[in-house]
C-alpha cells in the first residue's frame, strides 16, 4: 500500500525579475517525499536547487516575478497559495525547517549563540527566555554541543561547532521535515564527516525527513533514499537512490557520475563540457542539449517530459530506453 | 586579524584601551567629576545668583586670575577686606558716640583698583551723624565720609562717587595746594606723599598699617554701627571675575553640567531617534522608507539656528525647552541615512532570512537581529555628534538666546564679547570658557573616533 506523501510539490515555478528579464531558478519541478524518507538535490552550482528550497518554505526574495505551483505539505494544505500568517503558524519551524547554504552566515555576529537558538521556541510557543533556554540546551547536546557555547558569540565557534548551532536551530521545534541547504561545504573532510554522521544519527532519532541538497553525488549517497538531478531549473532525473546511481538514465546524471573520482577504479574523472545555461534565456527544447554528446535534432526542439521508466523512476530524456547501460554507475 | 569585538561590554573594554579613548574617556570623566561637584562646590542658588549683582559686591570687578600673582607679583594684588572693628561706646551728656577702629596691612606694589566702604547703621528715630577717617602709615589722616545715613546698609563708593571723591579732593588741596579735575581716590589714598601722588603710572605706593576710623554720634544710646571697608585688588579667584565682580569660577563650574548635560541628552536622544526611525523605515518597506528619507531631507536642509532664534523671540526659554526644540528638529537627520544603509545591508544577511524562514515577525527582526547591529554603531554617532550640541547651545547662549537662569560657557563668551574683553586685554573671561568648550568637544570627539576604530574594523590597525 502506498503511504501518503509528506511534501508533494507539482508544477513549482519561482522566477526572479532582473534587469535582463526573469531569471527561471525553479521552472516546473515536481517531485513527492514520504515521511522519513531523505530526498537528495543534486545539481551543478546555478541550477537553483536552492531557489527551489525557498520556493519550497517560501522565503522569497523581493525580486520575485512568479511563483506557482503547489507546495502541499503534511495536512498543514498548500504553501504557496496559503496566506503569510498561516505559513508561518502551521508550517515554519514546526513543519519544515531549513539549514541554510554557508550556516557560517546564518547566525547573527552580535546576538548569542544560545539566544538565537532559543529564538523560535520564544516565538511560536510562547517561552520565556528561562523555558527556552532548557529547551535550547536540550537541543545542543542532541547536536553535540557542549553547554558553554550557549553564551558564546558565534565568532567564537568554530565552523564546525558553528554549523552545529544551526542545525540544533532547525531541530529545535522538532520539525518533520529538514530542509538542508549544502550544510558541509566549506567545512574540512573530518568536520565533514562528523556532521554526515549527526544528521544521520537525528533522522534516526527523531525520524526526520530530509531535503539534503548538494553538488556532491558521492556526499548525497551517504543519506539518500531518492535522489533529484536538478539541471537548469528543472528535474531531469527522479529516482531512487539504486536506481540512479546504479542505472543512471540520463546523459547529464550519467556525466555527472563519470566526473566523480573514485578510490577503487582506476580512472580519470571526466569534465562535462560546456558551461551551465543562462537561465534568462535557456536553451529551447531539451535544455542539456548544447552539452549533450547524444543530441539529436528533436533535443533542440522539443523539450523532454519526465517519464516514469518503472518503479518510479523518472527520467525527462527523449532517448531514455536507448541510452540506459551507456553509464557505468558508481557501483 | 583581531574579530570585531561584541556585545557593549567588550566594545567599552576596547575603546578604553586605546589610546584615543582613554584620553577621551579621561576628560569626559574629568568634567563628569567638575560637574557632579560643581552642587557642592558653588550650589545652586549661587549659580541663581548670575544675575543679582548685589551677590558679588565683595569681589573686584574685571579682576585677572588670583594666580597670575605667583607669575607676575609686581603687578597683581588681592583684594584686602577690613570687617573686625573693635567697638567704643562713650557717653557725652545726651550724646552718645560710637567709635569703631579697624586697621590692615596694605603690601602690594600696585594701587588698588576700587576702595568701597560699607557702612550697616541700626537706629530707633534719628539718623546719627558718621565720620569716617582712615588714617595712612605717614600718620595723615583722610576723611572717607561725613554724613548721616539711614537705617540698614549704606555703600559709600569712595573711589566713584563724586561726592566722596570731593572729600578725597579736599585732602589732595591740602597736600599738593591744589585739586586736579580728575581724581582718583583708590590712588591718592594709597600714594605717598608726591605732587604725582594722583597718577597712577608715577605714584609710589605708601605701605604698612592703615587704620579706619569710624565715629557715630547720636542722641540714641542703642545706636549702632558696622562698617567694613573693601580694598580692591587685580586678581581674584581661579578664573577671574567679570565686569559685574561676577566669579567666572562660579560661571566655569556651572557651565560643565550645563554643556554636558545638553550636549550627551541631545546627542543620545537625537541619535537613538534618528537610527530607529531611518532603521524601521528601510526594514518596514519602501513606502515608509521613502517617507523617512524624504522627512530627513527636508529636516537637513532647514536651518535650525535661525528658527532656535525666532522661537526664542516668541517664548521665554529655559534649557529644557531649548534641549525639547533641539531634538524636535532632529527627529530624523543625517544619522537616519546612516542606519538606513546599515538596514539595507543586514537585511541581505542570511540570518535575517533565516529569521523570516523560522517565522520571526518583522517587529522581531528589526528589534533582535537588526538594531543590536547598529547598536555599537550608535555609540560612535552619539560620541561624534554631541560636539555640535555643545556648540549649538554655546551658540545660542553666545547670541544672548540661551537660559538666561544659569550661566554657560557660550554665555559668558558672549557677555565678554559684548563687554569688548579682547580688546581691553581681559584675556581670563575669554580663554577659560572657550578652553572648557574645547575640552569637551575634544573629549567625545577623541571617543568618537575610538569608538568609530573598534566597531568599524577596516579603520582598525594591524
Ligand atoms: N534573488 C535573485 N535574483 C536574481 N537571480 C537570482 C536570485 N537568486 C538566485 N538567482 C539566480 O538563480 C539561479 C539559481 O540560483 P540558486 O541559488 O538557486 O542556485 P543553486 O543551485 O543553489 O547554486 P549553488 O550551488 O551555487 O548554491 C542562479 O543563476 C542565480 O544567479
Ligand atoms: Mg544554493
Amino acid at each position: 500500500m502506498k503511504m501518503t506523501a509528506l511534501l508533494s510539490v507539482s508544477g513549482l515555478h519561482l522566477y526572479y525579475r532582473t534587469s535582463r528579464g526573469p531569471v527561471r531558478a525553479v521552472d516546473g519541478v515536481s517531485l513527492e517525499l514520504k515521511e522519513g524518507e531523505t530526498l537528495a538535490v543534486v545539481g551543478e552550482s546555478g541550477s537553483g536547487k536552492s531557489s527551489m528550497a525557498y520556493a519550497i518554505i517560501r522565503v522569497l526574495p523581493r525580486n520575485v516575478q512568479r511563483y506557482c505551483g503547489s507546495v502541499v505539505f503534511d495536512d498543514a494544505g498548500d504553501i504557496v497559495s496559503m496566506d503569510e500568517e498561516s505559513v508561518r503558524r502551521k508550517v515554519r519551524w514546526k513543519g519544515i525547517s531549513m539549514v541554510f547554504q554557508g550556516a557560517m552566515n546564518s547566525l547573527n555576529p552580535v546576538v548569542k549563540v544560545g539566544e538565537q537558538i532559543m529564538e523560535p521556541l520564544i516565538i511560536h510557543l510562547g517561552y520565556t527566555k528561562e523555558g527556552a533556554r532548557g529547551e535550547a540546551a536540550r537541543a545542543m547536546v542532541d547536536v553535540g554541543l557542549p553547554d558553554y557555547v550557549m553564551d558564546r558569540y558565534p565568532h567564537e565557534l568554530s565552523g564546525g561547532m558553528k554549523q552545529r548551532a544551526v542545525i540544533s536551530m532547525a531541530l529545535v521545534m522538532k520539525p518533520k521535515l529538514v530542509i538542508l541547504d549544502e550544510p558541509t561545504s566549506a567545512l574540512d573532510v573530518m568536520t565533514q564527516a562528523n556532521i554526515m554522521n549527526l544528521l544521520k544519527r537525528l533522522k534516526r532519532q527523531y525520524g526526520l525527513s530530509y531535503i539534503f541538497i548538494t553538488h556532491d553525488l558521492a556526499l548525497a549517497s551517504e543519506l539518500a533514499d531518492i535522489v533529484a538531478i536538478m539541471y537548469a531549473g528543472k528535474i531531469v532525473e527522479l529516482g531512487s537512490a539504486e536506481d540512479v546511481y546504479l542505472r543512471p538514465a540520463h546523459p547529464y546524471t550519467q556525466k555527472l557520475l563519470r566526473s566523480v573520482p573514485l578510490l577503487r577504479e582506476d580512472r580519470e574523472p571526466e569534465f562535462i563540457p560546456g558551461a551551465p545555461p543562462d537561465l534568462v534565456d535557456p536553451p529551447p527544447g531539451c535544455r542539456f542539449h548544447p552539452r549533450c554528446p547524444y543530441a539529436k535534432e528533436i533535443c533542440r526542439r522539443e523539450e523532454p517530459e519526465l517519464k516514469d521508466m518503472g518503479g518510479e523512476h523518472m527520467v525527462a530524456c527523449h532517448f531514455t530506453g536507448e541510452l540506459r547501460g551507456g553509464a557505468d554507475g558508481l557501483g | 586579524m583581531s574579530e570585531q569585538p561584541v556585545g557593549i561590554k567588550q566594545i567599552f573594554k576596547e575603546v578604553a584601551k586605546s589610546k584615543a579613548g582613554a584620553l577621551g574617556f579621561a576628560l569626559l570623566v574629568a568634567m563628569l567629576i567638575l560637574a557632579m561637584f560643581t552642587p557642592i562646590l558653588a550650589p545652586y542658588n549661587v549659580a541663581r545668583a548670575w544675575n543679582d549683582l548685589r551677590y558679588w559686591q565683595d569681589n573686584p570687578a574685571l579682576a585677572a586670575p588670583a594666580w597670575v600673582r605667583f607669575l607676575s607679583p609686581n603687578s597683581y594684588s588681592g583684594t584686602v577686606t577690613l570687617s573686625n572693628f573693635s567697638l567704643e561706646r562713650s557717653f557725652h551728656g545726651q550724646y552718645t558716640l560710637v567709635r569703631r577702629t579697624g586697621s590692615f596691612v596694605y603690601m602690594y606694589d600696585v594701587f588698588p583698583t576700587e576702595v568701597r566702604l560699607l557702612l550697616d547703621v541700626n537706629y530707633t528715630a534719628r539718623k546719627p551723624r558718621v565720620i569716617a577717617t582712615l588714617e595712612r602709615p605717614d600718620g595723615k589722616g583722610v576723611t572717607l565720609y561725613n554724613g548721616m545715613p539711614v537705617k540698614g546698609e549704606n555703600v559709600v563708593s569712595v573711589s566713584v562717587d563724586p561726592k566722596y571723591q570731593k572729600l578725597i579732593g579736599y585732602f589732595l588741596y591740602e597736600e599738593l595746594g591744589y585739586v586736579p579735575a580728575a581724581i582718583h581716590p583708590e590712588i591718592v589714598l594709597f600714594a605717598k606723599k608726591s605732587k604725582y601722588m594722583n597718577d597712577r603710572q608715577r605714584a609710589d605706593v605708601l605701605k604698612g598699617t592703615y587704620i579706619l576710623e569710624v565715629d557715630a554720634i547720636s542722641f540714641e544710646k542703642n545706636l549702632s554701627v558696622q562698617p567694613k571697608l573693601i580694598v580692591y585688588g587685580n586678581s581674584y579667584g581661579i578664573a577671574g571675575t567679570d565686569n559685574y565682580r561676577r566669579d567666572l569660577t562660579v560661571g566655569l563650574m556651572w557651565g560643565a553640567p550645563v554643556a554636558l548635560a545638553f550636549g550627551t541628552i541631545a546627542a543620545v536622544v537625537t541619535v537613538l531617534l534618528q537610527v530607529v526611525i531611518g532603521a524601521a523605515g528601510a526594514w518596514i518597506g519602501p513606502r515608509a522608507d521613502e517617507i523617512v528619507q524624504r522627512a530627513a531631507d527636508f529636516f537637513l536642509v532647514i536651518p535650525v539656528l535661525p528658527i532656535l532664534i525666532l522661537i526664542n523671540v516668541v517664548y521665554t526659554i529655559n534649557i529644557w525647552l531649548l534641549l525639547s526644540w533641539v531634538i524636535l528638529f532632529s527627529i530624523v537627520g543625517g544619522v537616519t541615512k546612516i542606519s538606513r544603509s546599515m538596514v539595507l545591508q543586514i537585511r541581505e544577511e542570511q540570518y535575517v532570512e533565516a529569521a523570516l524562514s523560522y517565522g520571526a515577525s518583522k517587529k522581531r527582526i528589526l528589534t533582535f537581529h537588526i538594531l543590536p547591529r547598529i547598536i555599537p554603531y550608535t555609540f560612535a554617532l552619539i560620541a561624534l555628534s554631541a560636539p555640535s550640541y555643545v556648540f549649538l547651545e554655546a551658540a545660542l547662549s553666545f547670541l544672548g538666546l540661551g537660559d538666561p537662569n544659569i550661566p554657560s560657557w557660550g554665555r559668558l563668551l558672549g557677555q565678554a564679547f559684548d563687554a569688548g574683553a579682547l580688546y581691553y586685554g581681559w584675556w581670563w573671561w575669554v580663554i577659560f570658557p572657550a578652553l572648557m568648550i574645547m575640552l569637551v568637544s575634544l573629549g567625545f570627539t577623541l571617543l568618537s573616533y575610538a569608538f568609530d576604530k573598534v566597531v568599524n574594523p577596516r579603520l582598525r590597525e594591524e
